[in-house]
């Protein structure tokens, strides 16, 4: 399926540019991510990396420049259910009156609509044997399956994680976007997201994933993308976390602050 | 051609509300005399059922607008209809179709200043409302005798004519049916818009849809419990019932049940006592809503009631 002489990207964007308001989080952002590795991205607090996440989800709409995702453009790749996203854990209400089995089967969704037929229609719980199993099968994947019956807000922080993890995994998507899917879990979540990312990347899938977590980053990641305000550098893990690279990329933020 | 429609729908309509009356007035039969007494006249059957409608639609909503944070948008809406009502009442259209055009576009216009301007929502959303309410304030001062503006700011369940409640009866139909339909698109647009945008809905069509069920329940409220007060049933029941379970399907239930039976009740009371039927209504529902705070797994009450219990099996 790859071409040799052309890598297939994940990511392409050409001018690509965000604003809240008027002010800009992101600009002139030229950039081609490789598809099947493990990517971070790394940055300063209030960097853009978020809003990178949100452009890719189509959540966000870019104030100009043109924006692919696996070969397609954003609602073509929406409309496939080509990206799957894992929030942070500031963007969730925990209070919210929902289980885990059924946040996983929100990750089916896309799919029921996409195979089409009356039964998309019908309320969750009667849209089909094979997509319950499915989000089963997801929940398993990363070891929520015992509890599936609890409500979200009853969770710990690595267990929230991984059902949100599951949903993903339920939605059978080409890309993964992790916001910090590693603050604030513990060890053993540590391992099993860790391991299920990597299992996913070896199968010819592509993970994009912010995060503040180096170490790990030195670990586990096969790219790094450098984001302050716009793409500071994109390389492996260790030619972009050298003290150089790392201080362009962190350094300009400071100098803004100052002015 | 659209005349004839309105017409045959009408007169299904008519015939489901007589079907539905002669059925209530059948069930209240079986009732204690003290309790039916006051559904002996026509006008209070008309006013159960409308109720009934009224409250089950409130009920549903009332979950959205709790879990998706908008009690001050639905305030806002429903003091934005007042200026339609007016000029509806003036143009002789139904008051209805008035109410609902002037609140849309103030849900619109909330959304317009909030994009293209500094100003944050909830500024955008009491600059918005304040001046549409003034508006109508100003035109029915010039219109109509201040018994209407009365009725209009507090319902008056009682006044409900046939055509008033066929028509709340098919507003009803349809909020049910499209929160049945869309129940999935909502679940998700409440609970994780990033999600929901991802897997390629389109969370525009789903804001505005949800906004526009809202308008609807408001504008079906007005002869229930009147402008000022039914934001209260569109919060009381939600939040009521987000005290008590941790399911969406059983949040729904539980709030449509509180949203029901705080109009009947309320309806009943106002009539036994003489006192302002919304009112009454939103009264019902606060106490409802305290009995479910003292008694709910994390109450006073029950905490309490543990705390007897471990203190007992220290002492033993």
């Amino acid at each position: 399926m790859t071409n040799p002489e052309h890598e297939r990207w994940v990511v392409e964007a050409d001018g690509v540019a965000a604003d809240y308001s008027g002010l800009i989080a992101l600009a002139d952002v030229d950039l081609r991510l490789p598809a099947a590795r493990l990517t971070a991205i790394i940055g300063p607090n209030g960097a853009g990396k978020s809003t990178l996440l949100k452009l890719l989800t189509g959540m966000k709409k870019p104030l100009r420049g043109s924006l692919r995702v696996c070969g397609m453009d954003i609602h073509t790749a929406r409309r496939a259910n080509a990206v799957a996203y894992v929030p942070q854990e500031t963007d969730i209400d925990w209070d919210y009156p929902i289980s885990v089995r059924d946040v996983v089967l929100t990750g089916r969704y896309g799919r029921s609509r996409q195979s089409g037929g009356w039964r998309a229609w019908l309320p969750p719980r009667f849209i089909g044997a094979s997509h319950h199993d499915k989000a089963h099968a997801a929940m398993a994947a990363v070891q929520v399956d015992d509890l599936a019956d609890r409500p979200i807000g009853a969770l710990s922080g690595g267990q929230k994680k991984r059902v949100f993890m599951a949903r993903s995994i339920a939605q059978e998507a080409d890309l993964m976007l992790l916001d910090e899917p590693l603050a604030g879990v513990d060890r053993r979540s540590e391992r099993i997201i860790i391991d299920y990312l990597k299992e996913f990347v070896r199968c010819g899938k592509s993970v994009l994933m912010v995060t503040h977590d180096l170490p790990t980053v030195r670990d586990c990641a096969d790219w790094v993308v450098l984001v302050n305000r716009a793409i500071a550098g994109v390389g492996d893990p260790e030619e972009m976390l050298a003290a150089e690279a790392l201080e362009k990329g962190y350094h300009r933020i400071e100098h803004r602050g100052e002015r | 051609m659209l005349e004839a429609l309105v017409e045959f729908l009408s007169g299904i309509g008519t015939a489901w509300a007589n079907h539905l009356l002669s059925w209530l007035s059948y069930v209240i039969g079986w009732l204690p005399e003290t309790i039916a007494e006051p559904f002996q006249y026509q006008f209070m059957l008309r006013a159960l059922l409308t109720s009934l409608v009224v409250g089950g639609v409130c009920g549903i909503l009332s979950c959205y607008v709790v879990l998706k944070r908008w009690a001050l948008l639905g305030d806002a809406i429903s003091h934005a209809v007042l200026p339609g009502v007016a000029i509806a009442y003036l143009l002789g259209a139904p008051m209805l179709v008035g109410a609902f055009i002037s609140g849309s576009v103030t849900a619109v216009g909330i959304g317009f200043i909030q994009r293209n301007t500094r100003i944050k929502e909830d500024s955008a959303m009491g600059l918005m409302f304040t001046a549409m309410f003034a508006l109508g304030v100003v035109i029915i001062s010039r219109i109509a005798t201040s018994t209407h503006l009365m009725h209009i700011l507090f319902g008056n369940v009682l006044g409900v004519t046939m055509a008033t409640l066929v028509t709340t009866m098919y507003i009803g139909a349809f909020a049910l049916g499209v929160v049945l339909l869309c129940y999935k698109q909502f679940l998700v647009y409440t609970f994780d818009p990033n999600h929901a945008s991802a897997i390629g809905m389109s969370t525009g069509m789903i804001h505005y849809g949800l906004m526009l069920l809202l308008t609807l329940t408001i504008v079906t409220s007005l002869e229930t419990v009147g402008v000022i007060l039914v934001v209260a049933m569109l919060i009381i029941p939600g939040a009521t019932a987000s005290l008590l379970t941790h399911r969406l399907p059983r949040m729904m239930a539980i709030s449509v049940l509180v949203g029901i039976a705080s109009t009947t009740l309320g309806l009943y009371f106002s009539f036994r006592l003489d006192v302002a039927s919304g009112g009454m209504m939103v009264l019902v529902a606060f106490v409802i809503f305290v009995i479910a705070g003292l008694a709910s797994p994390v109450g006073p009450i029950r905490q309490q009631l543990r705390r007897r219990a471990r203190a007992d099996l220290n002492a033993d």
